[in-house]
């Protein structure tokens, strides 16, 4: 981080900044130093444009800018934004310089592990969507507007129903099975059993008044995968030469393909299983 | 007539670069795979192609890790990182004169190892793509790309403008950065669904992968079950994953990595010596980490503790018996394959890249022998997805079935108690960014251009299927759920701004840094016009 420069200058860059004990540091210790201190006062720069010029003014002297007294509001910024636009170039395009092998200053900074951000319990949209887990699971989530909030006030459940429409253009009624699920008013998702593969799903959520379910959202369809071969049939061939499509009777499998039953160690964290996936994650960290 | 061997290592990690930080933990994810893996694989190309070895397989380099090796911060933390090993090996190499006589041999093949990585990076300016892309001039090796961040397209099909600029970014972002049009896309974790396969026709990508039972549960039975490609009603190509190649190189109980020889990758220096002899080398923090430096075998199952000295010779002697083994299966297995179809069998076996050197230290070096014994085979050949294709004639049009390569082959892994929760966020997200792309459409002011292609980052890079995959098998959960919530929060705040008329060019600058991915993003990608 210290871009080739000198100890001595990376020593007044330290005063400039008001590094604490910078006098006492060696040349990889200032650069690190000197690399956090301007993380943390470009942070604060996203707010300079709301800032007063006393706080301006207090600014420009955390980042080591000497300014004359009579430095409008507008200098101090344009002054500031500079400062800070040379270290982002700094950053980008420097130089290896002398490699150090060591990053021997124990670092307490905060890495901000622990998620302080906040994300929204809601977006007050109307929605319902369906996910497909597996071939026999659906998850579904959902959130409300105020105006559905507020028709829900009323009810002390709400009502969850799947339909199965596997080839049928669903009109509210003419589903091939309907599935119902009560829950508590408050509850957001939800992980429903479905008994086939390779159907077509749409659900409606709602509440019961008078023993009759009242609709208010509709998901969108969700198709759970097949789960098992389809019987052979007639195949379509293309000829690569042409481009033409041609059929043919097919004749039957001329691979005969063990198949696995599931067993046991189903264990996601097991680093041995045979998926092919994402090894690294799990073994980068001694769990 | 041959069989066809088709290896393709599909390599990936996520977009892990915090210029804002001189250390950061997780960064060491591409550090440790650059030194194990990707240039381990690069010189053992480069030796195949010295010794005139014939030998092919395709692998993708996706887009994060594409901007990551682009990426001159990372590049420079990444010499500082492989010099500081040198001088750990080196420090090694002086600590074990007086230990055990293998310890002080491997102390000696670390340093000369890492002083030849340390090497090669410098020798190519750090430009680890340009040498991918030589071995590809040979013929001998197709790179082919990712959708864009990772994304994982099964859950994301509710928006489809989100899949169609996933699979154009990943189009894109090879192309800017491999400088050629890609062939082909790997789907992230093999996910497809009946459909996808027209977004793809539509950025000519000619073909993909799918795990087995995607063309098992097909909607025509495939003649040749996994054993030829087939074509989809959008015309692009499927290879389909062969699962006794995945068998026979990862079970757990009969896969080669668990050979007692080989090395064990949890007994590391980075815990094992003393703190103060170890610190300049470790997390500045104090936290303990791998370094790569590991002198035990796997030894059997026994406790770490008791783990025994690790030989490099023997291992080398012991991959070399594997390549001969798995050769000699996979001669086998063609050769069966061919009496029953009587057609040229494709055995397809695709594998996640770091598995080979980060995981499997001994991997790259099994990979070259394999294509050395391969090359000897009269039954086997390894090739090339294009090699395969245009030496068809004709080809069975079928609708692969949805399907991912994950446990059980669906989505669990990425829809479950544990990750459930980013799926409101991710989609409010893409329904926001279709609204502001289709209303800017013709946007013209730069700092509101900027502002709507930051938006587009933001939101891709909580799209990688990698977050909720962490979330699920619990190791460093706290770095996915917080990097899922930054990449969020930033996009809702940047969407609040521009809705507001109020972008804040200071706060994006910053945002521009700090997640600098996709320099030539287009927010249009997502307009519904």
């Amino acid at each position: 981080m210290d871009g080739g420069k000198t100890i001595r200058q990376l020593k007044k860059e330290a005063m400039q900044l008001k590094i604490k004990g910078y006098y006492n540091m060696r040349k990889v210790e200032l650069g690190e130093a000197i690399s956090r201190r301007k993380t943390e006062l470009a942070k604060m720069i996203r707010d300079i444009d709301n800032m007063r010029i006393g706080q301006l003014r207090s600014f420009a002297k955390k980042v080591g800018l000497k300014m004359s007294r009579r430095a409008t509001k507008t200098d101090l910024v344009e002054a500031i934004s500079k400062m800070f636009s040379s270290w982002k170039k700094e950053n980008e395009r420097k130089i290896p310089g002398q490699i150090t092998s060591s990053f021997s200053m124990p670092s307490n900074e905060n890495k901000e592990t622990k998620s302080k951000i906040e994300l929204p319990k809601t977006y007050k949209k109307d929605k319902l969507v369906g996910l497909e887990v597996n071939p026999s699971w659906i998850h579904f989530y959902w959130d409300f507007s105020e105006k559905t909030k507020e028709i829900l006030k009323a009810h002390s459940s709400l009502v969850l129903r799947v339909y199965d429409v596997t080839y049928i253009e669903f009109n509210g009624t003419n589903a091939h099975r309907t599935f119902e699920m009560e829950m508590g008013i408050s509850t957001q998702k939800y992980y429903v059993q479905v008994p086939q593969p390779n159907a077509d799903y749409i659900a409606e959520i709602g509440y019961k008044e008078r023993n009759k379910f009242v609709p208010l959202l509709r998901s969108n369809l969700v198709t759970t995968p097949p789960s098992s071969p389809k019987l052979a049939q007639m195949e379509l061939w293309m000829d690569l030469r042409t481009y033409q499509r041609f059929s043919e009777m097919s004749s039957g499998k001329a691979v005969t393909r063990i198949e696995r039953l599931v067993g046991i160690s189903s264990i996601p964290s097991s680093p041995s299983k045979i998926s092919g996936r994402g090894s690294f994650f799990w073994l980068s960290g001694r769990s | 007539m041959k069989g066809k061997l088709l290896v393709m290592l599909h390599a990936h990690l996520p977009y892990i670069n915090h210029p804002d930080h001189p250390y950061f933990m997780e960064e060491n994810w591409l550090f440790e795979a650059i030194t194990e893996t990707y240039i381990p694989l690069l010189m053992a190309f480069n030796r195949l192609i010295k010794d005139n070895i014939p030998f092919g397989l395709s692998m993708s380099l996706t887009p994060p890790l594409l901007e990551m090796l682009s990426n001159q911060t990372l590049q420079d933390k990444y010499r500082k990182y492989i010099t500081s090993l040198v001088d750990l090996a080196k420090k090694e190499v002086e600590a074990t004169q007086k230990e055990e006589g293998l310890k002080h041999k491997c102390a000696l093949k670390y340093l000369e190892d890492f002083q030849g990585t340390l090497d090669f990076f410098e020798s190519c300016k750090g430009n680890l793509i340009t040498e991918f892309k030589k071995i590809e001039d040979t013929g001998s090796l197709e790179l082919i790309t990712c959708n864009a961040t990772h994304g994982f397209l099964p859950l994301m099909k509710v928006n489809p403008q989100a899949v169609h600029a996933q699979v154009a970014m990943g189009t894109k972002a090879f192309e800017e950065r491999v400088q050629e049009h890609p062939k082909g896309m790997w789907l992230a974790e093999c996910g497809y669904y009946p459909g996808l396969d027209k977004e793809l026709a539509d950025q000519n990508i000619d073909f993909f992968f799918v795990d087995s039972h995607a063309l098992w549960y097909a909607d025509i039975p495939p003649k040749y079950d996994v054993y030829r490609p087939v074509i989809t009603p959008n015309h692009v190509f499927v290879f389909a994953r062969d699962p006794e190649s995945s068998e026979q190189v990862w079970s757990a109980q009969f896969g080669y990595p668990g050979d007692p020889n080989y090395r064990e990758f949890y007994r590391d220096v980075g815990f094992d010596r003393p703190i103060d002899y170890i610190k300049p080398y470790i997390d500045p923090a104090g936290n303990r980490i791998n370094t790569g430096i590991k002198y035990y075998k796997v030894t059997g199952n026994v406790p770490l503790g008791t783990k025994e000295l690790y030989d490099p010779d023997k291992a080398l002697e012991t991959a070399k018996r594997h390549a001969k083994d798995f050769s000699q299966k996979k001669a086998e297995q063609s050769q069966r394959l061919m009496n029953a179809i009587e057609i040229e069998p494709v055995i397809t076996a695709p594998f996640d890249a770091e598995l080979y050197g980060h995981w499997w230290y001994e991997g790259p070096m099994f990979l070259e022998f394999l294509f050395r014994e391969v090359a000897n085979s009269n039954t086997v050949e390894s090739s090339t997805p294009h090699k395969i294709i245009s030496k068809m004639d004709s080809v069975q049009v079928v609708t692969p079935a949805m399907s991912t390569w994950g446990a059980n082959g669906y989505n669990e892994t990425w829809l479950n108690g544990a990750n459930d929760w980013i799926y409101p966020h991710i989609h409010e997200a893409e329904t926001r960014m279709v609204e502001l792309a289709t209303q800017y459409e013709d946007a013209t002011d730069p700092l509101y251009i900027r502002a709507l292609n930051m938006c587009a980052r933001e939101l891709m890079l909580a799209e990688s299927s990698d977050w909720a995959f962490i979330m699920t098998t619990g190791t460093t959960v706290e770095y996915a759920v917080n990097r899922t919530k930054t990449h969020l929060s930033r996009f809702l705040e940047l969407y609040e701004a521009i809705k507001a008329h109020n972008i804040n060019e200071r706060a994006l600058e910053l945002d521009e840094w700090i997640d600098p991915i996709f320099p030539y993003m287009n927010y249009k990608l997502y307009s519904s016009n």
